[in-house]
């Protein structure tokens, strides 16, 4: 199953595209608590939305970013039919896509 | 083993004091800059951000953010504005380890906004700094923390 949900809404002639990932956002500097190690850093880098194929956002981010992230964006326009995307790549190289029809 | 020694050391000493070395070379995007996410002062993430370009407080861009923050570990933030010519937003909190949070570059089919829950380690001053042509606006918010996100 895909590590990404998205969901969009028409909004007075806008898309909004809401999405939540699945993801630990480890940012390498908390402990175990039963071995009192660090865990190692994870987290998403780069988040990219694309809409019918062409980007409109590219997210550079940090472990700053919460657990399971959300994000959501506005589009102008947008109507039934048009395709977003949703990929990201993380500090190990993990990846993850999702793709989306608006309704 | 002589040679796996003298190639790090090698390494760390081209990427200088921030021995990020084995970030950088699993990053798999060349536009990801560890430098960017390291952890760091909050002059040197604005000044990383700014590029030379003046830095204009504004109030047309909306920071949404709660004032208070029971849990520093899902602080939830809204960024909007009516500006038309924004590139990028980026929103820094300014007492974490790492001040940057996330920068996000919108092309012109967005509208300025974006949405996004962030991590606090302390009560802090939040920026969102947005990059227009010729200058960047700014606008802060100042959240009150009652549990860091940053325990373990």
């Amino acid at each position: 199953m895909s590590s990404i949900k998205i969901r969009t809404k028409r909004l007075d002639g806008n898309t909004q595209i809401r999405t939540l990932i699945s993801h630990p956002m480890e940012h390498g500097r908390n402990k175990d608590k039963t071995t009192n190690k660090f865990i190692p850093a994870h987290y998403i880098q780069v988040l990219t939305v694309t809409h019918n194929e062409k980007v409109i956002a590219t997210c550079n981010m940090g472990a700053g970013i919460s657990k399971d992230p959300y994000f959501a964006f506005l589009l102008k326009g947008g109507k039934p039919g048009d395709e977003i995307e949703i990929y990201w790549v993380d500090n190990l190289g993990n990846k993850d896509s999702e793709k989306h029809t608006i309704t | 083993m002589k040679i796996n020694r003298r190639k790090f050391l090698k390494t760390s000493l081209a990427v200088g004091a921030t021995g990020m070395a084995l970030l950088e070379s699993s990053s798999a995007n060349s536009e990801w800059l560890a430098a960017d996410f390291e952890p760091g002062s909050f002059g040197a993430t604005l000044k990383q951000l700014l590029k030379g370009k003046p830095i204009v407080e504004t109030e047309k861009i909306e920071l949404n953010i709660p004032e208070i923050a029971e849990n520093g570990a899902l602080v939830p933030v809204t960024v909007s504005s009516s500006l038309d010519d924004i590139k990028s937003i980026a929103i820094v909190v300014e007492q974490n380890p790492v001040p940057l949070v996330i920068q996000a570059l919108l092309m012109p089919e967005l509208e300025t906004f974006i949405s996004a829950r962030l991590k606090m380690a302390s009560s802090s001053f939040v920026f969102a700094i947005a990059e227009g042509e010729k200058v960047c606006y700014s606008v802060k918010k100042k959240v009150k923390v009652t549990i860091g996100g940053c325990g373990g």
